[in-house]
């Protein structure tokens, strides 16, 4: 090849160069130094000497303490998710898939507790069930009742997160239920299948994909959790998972970094191995029970057991919302510090709401809460700008190696939140750009945990564009980058807008993968809430919680109203 | 402008798309680029356009080389003035009919009213006066094309690129914009290419129509060259001679350069080579039949010769203008015809002699194997 064909195509591909040294950057150098760090006896830190190499660490895991955290880490990730598949699947079918009264009710109850973190929901559990001063306990005793419930225990912390990941496996099968082909359930029945052999032998077979990737999916996001033992395991006996174990390990003084990296190493080989299964599993069967034809499915007749079914769903939803909600507000409100009678609890004239107000006043939350925005609003514009580049290169070009470029993308949905942080923490103390202390940092970080979020939605949407459409651009004589910005950027707008608020959403609510990031002056509302909690202020950290709560919640009505106009 | 393609080579790994091919398109011609899927018309299209890289050739419009890829010279689409009509039209549905019409002056910076007044006389010339302010999403399919064609049209380009522009209308409609098509191209005079899979539409555009297979050109000719002089059974086969059958030569040529051979099912007939071929004096050739060249009588009314083939109706299909049938011969060989109105309409099972004239008869190359 001569000079200028070589010089042609370099200046072709630079673009793609600056995005790989992005990702390269962003993604493989964190990950990488984890797994460096875990095979030394020092830490990472800038202008030290590198340490000498050893596999100690590892054989250090081996310790009773770390096999316990383990093994605590497999029950609750089995719990969790079997928990979670039974809510989510059941509220999903009684709203696809039959005539239960009150759907309005099923699904909030099936998306509801989406809206409180599970860093909320395991706080407003504490203040439940704690054994001794819990709302719930209290009430117990009151009415005389000779039974204490404990939610500092292992079922608890299943039971937690059962409720926090139920929405994703609602929104998963209900999904793959509502846009199931009729017509396959009427073939059966029509060949004679009763209403449960065509349940059995037609429906579940159809949905196993959606039900098997929903359960991976909850598994590795109950295994990397690291809000909810941070907050249940830690009353009374402590109960130890990775997570919470991780933190604790760079917590200590001094801070134990490499048996800590080599303890998330552990943990990403969990995820990583049950997401390449689950992609293994899903490349193996194509099920096309998408129409898109919008053909309504036949609903069963529950008969009698509609309001049986309709009292259920109010329980959970009293459960998994309702409750968690009252016993914040209690907490935050009540000028009482201790409550010892269910007297004391529905005392009305104790509770008072300019507290909530002074603390919506107080120089730190409004702080954290502009942080949290300003991460928000990064995340979703440069993170989206970010994914939408990627997902580019990856369907639209024929650039060499775009098939890494989503291998690349895709990989911290398999690398754990606290882990991806870590690793972010050391990448950016070795290198001499001073990232570290600033919120631009967060907004990073949130971008390339969400990256597969941000990839995967955009790439939905540019593929629903004719490539010929921005061609036709270019060969009208516009260049390239203006013809994605006239032609394919405003046809996709609604999926890019909608995919920037998703990620602004999931920034907001994001503590694990920042936790290691954030300093004094980038603290956002999820650690302020958590700092709170660790420093004993239990009603300051209700309070938070409910703002935080109400914030997530006005901005995601917004985001479904700014959608069904759109529709 | 005239084009000028020399040794173009498209390939996607070891897969070769197009390999060595050479073509001169004259200035103001229409050229079809006529084949099957995968052949590489498509891909040869759009490597003129620039949506598809080289791996070898040259490729000039007017004189300047716009692809010579042994100096690395690679002009970018958007540099080329080649205007493109693709398959799915690509209107922009974001925009109204004259800000899609009015896109390519735009990107070049012209005033605002030269845009409206070039868009408006662009307009006028698909046909399509007084729907600029109309949304893009609302046309209809032959809309579509119309505005497509504008598009292409209005930044004055030096070449017109048409992909497959009349697959997507209805049957209709297609036969009605393929002359508009044609009369629009020879008013704007613009140097075309036009990609098709359908001999019908390709007989009825082109001044000169390539036959591309497996990458390279097989012929180059006129429509009626190539319809009545094909070089190969696949050129017969693919511009609509049906009937093409594995043939031996029995007989050295007579006076009127006219040949005996013997059809695969043993039945004898008399048939002149195509043009440029010289039939070997033993040997496997093919023999291409037109349909519509074979003549049909009622057994009787013709006394028994050389191509007067003995035949039975197996289906009869009425066309309206037409009536096509398909014969059995005594050989149990399927003869393809589609006769203009016989006088006596023939039914299944009935028995009759199809004729053929010696020049109808066309001898060609053997097959591939």
């Amino acid at each position: 090849m001569t000079g200028a064909a070589t010089l042609r195509l370099s200046v072709h591909y630079l673009p793609l160069g600056v995005l790989a040294a992005l990702l390269f950057v962003l993604i493989l150098m964190p990950i990488g130094i984890i797994v460096y760090a875990s095979l030394l006896d020092t830490p990472p830190r800038p202008g030290a000497v590198v340490g000498a190499m050893t596999f100690d660490h590892y054989r250090d895991l081996l310790n009773p303490a770390n096999l316990t955290a383990l093994k605590n880490s497999l029950i609750i990730g089995f719990g969790g998710t079997a928990g979670a598949l039974v809510i989510g699947s059941a509220l999903a079918w009684l709203s696809a898939r039959t005539n239960a009264p009150a759907k309005v009710l099923i699904r909030i109850a099936g998306v509801a507790p989406m809206f409180m973190s599970s860093l909320v929901t395991a706080l407003a559990w504490s203040v439940l069930a704690s054994p001794i001063s819990g709302q719930l306990n209290v009430i117990l005793k009151s009415i005389g009742l000779p039974f204490v419930i404990d939610i500092y225990t292992l079922s608890g912390i299943i039971f937690v997160m059962a409720i926090s990941y139920a929405p994703y496996v609602y929104l998963l099968i209900n999904s793959a239920l509502s846009l199931m082909n009729p017509d396959f359930e009427d073939a059966a029945s029509i060949h004679g299948a009763s209403r449960w052999q065509t349940i059995r032998l037609v429906t579940i077979p159809m949905v196993m994909p959606a039900a098997i990737g929903a359960a991976i999916l909850v598994f590795v996001l109950v295994v990397e959790n690291f809000p909810v033992p941070a907050i249940l395991g830690s009353g009374g006996e402590r109960i130890q998972t990775i997570p919470a174990f991780l933190f604790r390990l760079m917590n200590v003084a001094p801070s134990r970094a490499n048996e800590a990296a080599a303890l998330g190493i552990t943990l990403t080989i969990i995820t990583v191995v049950l997401v390449w299964l689950q992609r293994i599993y899903l490349a193996r069967r194509s099920y096309t029970t998408v129409t898109g034809k919008g053909l309504r499915p036949r609903l069963i007749d529950l008969g009698p057991w509609r309001w049986p079914a309709a009292g259920l769903v109010t329980l959970y939803l009293l459960i998994a919302v309702v409750l968690p909600f009252l016993a914040l507000s209690q907490t935050a409100l009540s000028t009482r510090r201790f409550v010892r009678t269910s007297g004391d609890l529905f005392n009305f004239a104790t509770y008072d709401f300019s507290r909530l107000v002074t603390l919506a006043a107080d120089n730190r939350f409004q702080h954290a809460l502009s942080n949290s925005l300003l991460t928000a609003a990064g995340c979703a514009v440069l993170g989206g700008i970010l994914h939408f580049t990627i997902a580019y290169y990856v369907h639209r070009t024929r650039a060499p190696g775009r098939g890494l470029l989503e291998q690349i993308a895709m990989l911290p949905l398999s690398v754990p939140a606290l882990v991806l942080g870590l690793g972010f923490l050391w990448t950016w103390f070795l290198l001499p750009i001073p990232l570290y202390g600033t919120l631009f940092i967060l907004i990073l970080a949130t971008a390339v945990r969400f990256m597969p979020q941000g990839f995967r939605a955009i790439s939905s949407t540019i593929v629903q564009v004719h490539p010929d459409l921005e061609d036709s651009a270019y060969m009208a004589g516009a260049s390239r980058l203006r013809s994605i910005c006239t032609i394919t950027a405003p046809l996709i707008r609604t999926g890019l807008v909608s995919t920037a608020l998703l990620l602004g959403i999931l920034a907001m609510r994001e503590l694990s993968s920042v936790i290691f990031l954030f300093t004094h002056d980038t603290m956002m509302l999820a650690m302020v809430i958590f700092d709170f909690w660790e420093t004993g202020s239990v009603a300051r950290a209700a309070g938070v919680s409910l703002l935080y709560s109400f914030l997530l919640l006005a901005i995601t009505v917004v985001v479904g109203r700014w959608f069904q106009l759109r529709e | 402008m005239d084009i000028r393609v020399e040794g173009l080579t498209i390939a996607y790994g070891n897969v070769v798309a197009v390999s060595d091919l050479d073509l001169d398109i004259r200035h103001g011609e229409l050229l079809v680029l006529l084949g099957p899927s995968g052949c590489g018309k498509t891909t040869t299209m759009r490597c003129i356009a620039g949506l598809e890289q080289a791996r070898a050739g040259r490729i000039s419009i007017g004189d300047r080389p716009v692809v010579d890829v042994a100096r690395g010279v690679e002009v970018p689409a958007n540099k080329r003035n080649i205007g493109m009509v693709f398959q799915s039209y690509a209107i922009w549905p974001h925009m109204t009919v004259a800000e899609n019409v009015g896109f390519p002056l735009r990107v070049q910076r012209h005033p605002a009213r030269e845009i409206a007044r070039q868009v408006e006389a662009t307009l006028a010339l698909v046909g399509l006066e007084g729907f600029g302010g109309r949304g893009a999403s609302k046309l209809s399919g032959g809309q579509m094309q119309r505005v497509a064609l504008a598009r292409s049209l209005v930044m004055r380009p030096a070449v017109l690129l048409l992909d497959e522009p009349l697959s997507n209308l209805d049957a209709k409609l297609r036969d009605r914009l393929r002359f508009e098509l044609r009369a629009i191209q020879l008013e704007a005079g613009v140097t075309s290419i036009f990609v098709t899979h359908d001999q019908r539409e390709a007989l009825a555009l082109a001044d000169r129509i390539a036959v591309m297979r497996d990458g390279k050109i097989v012929q180059l000719g006129a429509p009626r060259d190539l319809y009545l002089e094909p070089n190969s059974p696949f050129v017969a086969d693919f511009l609509g001679a049906v009937n093409v059958f594995d043939a031996e030569v029995i007989g050295a040529a007579d006076e009127d350069r006219h040949f005996d051979v013997r059809l695969a099912g043993g039945e004898i007939v008399r048939g002149r080579p195509s043009a440029g071929f010289v039939p070997p004096q033993s040997g496997r050739i093919a023999v291409a039949i037109r349909p519509e060249s074979i003549g049909l009588k009622p057994v009787g009314e013709v006394a028994e010769g050389p191509n007067i083939l003995p035949a039975r109706v197996q289906v009869a299909s009425f066309l309206g203008s037409q009536t096509a049938y398909r014969l059995r011969l005594a050989s149990g060989m399927i003869l393809e015809t589609a006769n203009a109105d016989t006088g006596i309409p023939f039914d299944k099972g009935d028995a009759l002699a199809a004729i053929l004239t010696p020049d109808s008869v066309s001898l060609l190359p053997a097959r591939d194997q």
